[in-house]
């Protein structure tokens, strides 16, 4: 019994010892996993740290579990896609500014022969019932990301409930818009994705996007800061100087300019 | 044919090419797992040795806890690391969420209750094998503890083993954990999930290769060294 104490006590000097103080703490940047996959981070980021002069780290995960985090202090600046989750976020006093950052569009992707013949829709509700007349395939985030709210969204205008849809006809993933996509084409299935997820995808098989341009398929992305009132190791000034700064034509021009095969990803919101 | 060899040159062109990024990434990978194998057997190999050889109210209960944590599976123990070390968590005031030290934790959490369990079986066996010599030389409980760890070397060997590749394979508690952060805790399976969420599948198989051959590399190693002692040791155990 006496070796377990010992190895309780050398377990807590450890954790003792790795333990940090909140001034060397590094800025924790939560993003969506669709900014992640596209590339988008990996050219802001570093812009924003050489001109702010602060140590960010960036983590990706899906909207909801980003909002989630944040709610537990365990990021000080998010960005992300699921405006009315946000909105509650706010009213609820997790955050303390909200700003728009920059938008793209939602688009439907399908297989090339387009089976249920989305092509000719008039909108994106519309286009969702052909894919249930015809009974094929959907694929769902089912992870309550900002794209499968946006997809929710769609259900609710047509008083849908997917879930009661047969389940070989309604597949939900619970993963990444990545990992989503690549259930999408081995099934030849239909899939909402982002504009820029899409663009930068590697592994498109024969889909390709099938329906877009409709109002309830604008994706908007807002910064949100983190209450630093409730967290007393997230710091204002630090937050400020990111609030700041994408605010600013530096990050106005560097969206804009992010391109892929000269195709702009993102469009900036000012 | 074509294609998968092309993933295969593409690994080995990564791993020649001696890329910076792929380097750190391997280098963490190795440092988190390695620590994380240190820590649990400094706890594990103890406790093993104990429940072996003192039988103590509650110690067959805590084997049987230990043995049915073996099967843990890794998103759980990543979770509870999570709910321990986030903001408001118990342990929030450490800031240690999303470091390679909290991967370190959890990976810690996941392999300790295999190294204590398959430690005790190996030390069980040596010690019964051994009981009457240790009787006749009248060893103290600490005496006995050493000279029983020192003589299952070689099984305990192959314990650690069993723990590194449960620990250098997993990604559900270092993504939990860690937050697959660039320069900071990204390791090669989370490296390998992005990019098979990028749709970068070759790259991720590329990457799936090389975490491979360097399991490959820490076996070979410790067999090396394993088949040497027990050479020595069947020399004057003349078996």
């Amino acid at each position: 019994m006496r070796l377990a104490i010992i190895g309780v006590v050398i377990l807590g000097l450890f954790l003792l010892l790795f333990s940090r103080t909140d001034k060397d703490r590094p800025i924790i940047f939560m993003a969506t996993t669709t900014t992640q996959d596209s590339g988008l981070l990996s050219i802001l980021i570093p812009e924003l740290e050489k001109d702010t002069g602060l140590d960010i780290q960036t983590i990706a995960f899906g909207t909801g579990k980003v909002l989630r985090s944040a709610m537990e202090g365990n990021a000080d600046v998010i960005l992300v896609h699921d405006p009315e989750n946000e909105i509650t976020f706010m009213e609820n006093g997790f955050g303390t500014e909200r700003i728009a950052v920059m938008r793209n569009n939602f688009i439907i992707v399908g297989p090339e022969s387009d089976p249920a013949k989305i092509v000719t829709s008039d909108n994106a509700a519309n286009a969702f019932t052909k894919i249930v007349r015809s009974q094929q395939n959907f694929v769902s985030r089912g992870d309550e990301s900002g794209t499968h709210n946006a997809e929710q969204k769609i259900w609710s205008k047509l008083n849908v409930d997917p879930l009661t849809l047969p389940a070989e006809n309604y597949i939900q993933t619970g993963a990444g818009m990545g990992r989503t996509l690549n259930v999408a084409i081995e099934k030849a299935a239909y899939v909402l994705t982002d504009s820029a997820t899409w663009a930068t995808y590697e592994n498109k098989g024969d889909h390709q996007i099938l329906f877009e341009g409709d109002d309830l398929l604008i994706n908007t992305y807002h910064l949100i800061t983190v209450n630093a009132e409730s967290h007393p190791h997230v710091s204002p000034a630090s937050q400020n100087l990111i609030l700041d700064w994408f605010q600013s034509n530096k990050a106005y021009t560097t969206i804009n300019q992010f391109k892929h095969q000269g195709q702009t990803l993102y469009f900036p919101i000012r | 044919m074509t294609e998968n060899s092309g993933i295969f040159i593409q690994s080995l062109y990564l791993i020649f090419s001696l890329d910076a990024d792929l380097m750190e990434i391997i280098g963490l990978s190795l440092y988190v797992s390695l620590s994380a194998l240190f820590l649990a057997a400094l706890i594990g190999f103890p406790l093993g040795s104990l429940l072996a050889i003192r039988k103590f109210t509650g110690s067959k209960l805590i084997t049987v806890i230990v043995n049915a944590f073996m099967g843990l599976p890794p998103v759980v123990a990543g979770l509870v690391v999570y709910m321990l070390l986030s903001r408001s968590g118990p342990l929030g005031l450490l800031g240690l969420l999303y470091t390679p030290e909290a991967m370190i934790i959890a990976q810690c959490l996941l392999i300790f209750p295999i190294i204590t369990a398959l430690s005790r079986q190996t030390v069980e066996d040596m010690n019964y094998e051994y009981d009457e010599f240790f009787r006749s030389l009248r060893l103290s409980f600490s005496q006995r503890i050493k000279t029983l760890l020192w003589e299952s070397r070689i099984g305990l060997a192959t314990v650690l083993l069993a723990g590194f590749g449960r620990a250098i394979a997993e990604v559900g508690a270092v993504m939990i954990v860690g937050g697959n952060i660039e320069h900071s805790t990204r390791t090669m399976t989370t490296s390998i999930q992005m990019e098979i969420s990028k749709g970068n599948l070759e790259l991720a198989m590329a990457l799936g290769i090389i975490l491979l051959i360097l399991s490959l590399g820490v076996t070979t190693v410790m067999h090396m060294v394993r088949s040497r002692y027990s050479t020595m040791q069947g020399g004057y155990r003349n078996e």
